[in-house]
């Protein structure tokens, strides 16, 4: 099925499962954009192609106090001791 | 960012790399980690233990602390799926490092899913780079 982008697409917020199927990389490019769209399957609403917020993405926390308070004192480093670990793989 | 259990390990326990690790982790907006180095951290740990670098109670509180960080969606863990081992296979032929098949599969998941890799373990980064696989700065 042939969709001309610039007629179809650039005015529709609800599009339907096909036309996922057929543009996913358009919708996606849009979505980063910061557009929503709204996938029917028939006449229902299923499910809905929204831009991922990061914006309040929880990030590592500093963990200074928390080793401290382990009190680990092993001189060897993980990846000395994963380097070992891996090379007895045969 | 795909985290290597090697810095895994130092942003949870004291070591030499912990302050650049550290440094880096928390600028990142998305840490990416496999099933393979959720793994390979848990054993990692028992070996620290088996070998009494860690205690029962220092063991069980890294595990607690990195599964609230799991559970609080801190880490992205994404799986190794048949296309990881496929790669895998390729990596292993084209490199003249010593590669194990862990090495490989890290490598390869890193490949798959062109994410640069973080890693503080020298065999790993040498073949990274020989592969041009792009790798986080800042680990001497």
């Amino acid at each position: 099925m042939y969709i001309n982008l610039s007629t179809s697409i650039m005015n529709k917020k609800e599009i339907n499962v096909n036309e996922v199927r057929e543009q996913i990389a358009e919708y996606l490019t849009r979505a980063e954009r910061g557009e929503e769209f709204i996938i029917k399957r028939y006449s229902r609403k299923i499910a809905k192609i929204v831009p991922y917020d990061d914006k309040h993405r929880v990030k590592l926390p500093d963990l200074t106090d928390f080793r401290k308070s382990l009190g680990v004192t092993s001189e060897q480093s993980s990846g000395d001791l994963l380097r070992e670990m891996r090379n007895s793989d045969r | 960012m795909y985290i290597d259990t090697s810095c895994l390990g130092s942003y949870y326990m004291q070591e030499v790399h912990t302050q650049k690790v550290q440094s880096i982790l928390l600028t990142d907006d998305s840490p990416i980690i496999s099933s393979l180095t959720e793994v390979e951290f848990h054993s990692m740990l028992h070996k620290k233990h088996r070998m009494h670098h860690l205690n029962s109670s220092q063991q069980k509180r890294i595990i607690d602390k990195f599964n609230d960080h799991l559970r609080a969606g801190l880490f992205e863990i994404l799986p190794i799926n048949e296309s990881v081992f496929h790669t895998a296979r390729w990596v292993l032929s084209k490199t003249e490092q010593p590669l194990r098949t862990l090495d490989s599969l890290h490598l390869a998941f890193s490949i798959t899913n062109q994410l640069s890799l973080f890693s503080t373990d020298k065999v790993l980064l040498d073949a990274a780079i020989e592969l041009k696989v792009d790798v986080v700065s800042g680990i001497e």
